[in-house]
């Protein structure tokens, strides 16, 4: 999956991947964050279903497992898609509050 | 969540996505259901609707629109054979399974533990009133430690309210019983944070009736005393004095 790629796909591989350009994380530390700064709780099946599109992509990478938690890290490709994707969604939100102030006024 | 239903919900996922993900999805789920952070029946609909998810996607990459149908056949029976088995309430209930046959279940707010019919179970109800009871019940006062004293020779079981574990337990991994996330304390206190209960266990069957805690299917309130109206306090006792 390229930067084309995740912008036709769900926003979960966006909330994936923006916590991990937080840093490394597990799959329960993913959850947790993902909770934590988008309200959004994602179950293993979903998550998974989202790590596996993003390291065939190439924009996620899996670390060696720490006891039976399985950590992965964002590549720089998938910092570069992630980058994209965010700019793209604020410049959107950014016209679209624009129109609903002058909507307002 | 039992390995037979996570092996049959596994085998519902492309082989190759098994292969490398199946492991991962296992550990992760046992730490969720640990951390009480789901319930088996919410992991089991999301990993079926996952693996159907998956297996479009599959389609969607040359493969026959037989196996997408064989895939959704499949995900419906397996769900159907775990609601049917299993008997979770949508709020993660209780499975009747861990209660014995010939036991008697009884439900304090959240919990439930199931106790014997014998050796005769004798409730304490509180201010002094005991009698010969076939079912637990809920305490007329509120707490007083002393409720808790183990009988010589008997087994005392209390479920007493418990919002939180003490900090000295919380930082340790929870033993599952039934599912439920548990923190052993000192002196057989088993502290259920997501029933809302800790269980004060002594005596020979103690532990045998512990194993029995579970989600009541029947949500309660704990007793309420005057000064506090909320459904907050509470106690619910077992005795099972000594066969004479």
């Amino acid at each position: 999956m390229t930067v084309e790629g995740i912008r036709g796909s769900s926003d979960r591989s966006v909330l994936v991947l923006t916590s991990l350009a937080g840093g490394p994380k597990h799959g329960y530390g993913l959850i947790k964050d993902i909770e934590g700064f988008a309200g959004v709780k994602l179950g293993p099946g979903t998550l998974y279903g989202c790590l596996a599109k993003l390291e065939q992509a190439g924009l996620v990478e899996a670390l060696p497992a720490e006891d039976r938690r399985h950590p992965y890290r964002i590549t720089a490709s998938g910092l570069e898609a992630v980058r994209e994707r965010l700019s793209e969604s604020a410049r959107i939100a950014e016209l679209g509050l624009g129109r609903v102030a002058g909507a307002m006024s | 969540m039992n390995s037979w239903l996570f092996r049959s919900l596994v085998v519902l996922y492309p082989k190759a996505w098994r292969e490398r993900y199946s492991k991962e999805v296992g550990d992760l789920s046992a730490e969720l259901l640990a951390a009480g952070e789901t319930t088996r029946l919410h992991l089991a609909l999301g990993l079926a609707m996952s693996a159907l998810a998956e297996r479009v996607r599959s389609v969607h990459k040359g493969r026959s629109m037989a196996v997408l149908s064989g895939s959704a056949a499949l995900v419906v029976v397996v769900v159907a054979t775990f609601l049917v088995t299993n008997s979770f309430g949508l709020g993660g209930g209780a499975s009747p399974r861990v209660t014995p046959v010939g036991w008697s279940p009884s439900s304090y707010g959240d919990a439930q533990v199931s106790a014997p019919p014998s050796p005769p179970v004798l409730v304490s109800l509180g201010s002094g009133r005991t009698g010969l009871q076939q079912v637990i019940a809920t305490a007329a006062s509120t707490a007083s430690g002393q409720l808790c004293l183990a009988a010589p020779g008997g087994t005392v079981v209390c479920l007493l309210h418990m919002g939180m574990v003490p900090p000295a337990y919380a930082g340790e991994k929870p033993t599952v019983i039934n599912g439920v996330p548990v923190y052993f304390g000192a002196k057989g206190d088993y502290y259920a944070p997501s029933l809302g209960v800790v269980v004060t266990a002594s005596g020979p069957l103690a532990r045998r009736i512990v194993d029995t805690l579970t989600r009541s299917r029947i949500p309660g309130c704990l007793q309420t005393s005057p000064r506090s109206p909320a459904c907050v306090t509470g106690v619910v006792e077992v005795v099972n004095p000594p066969p004479k």
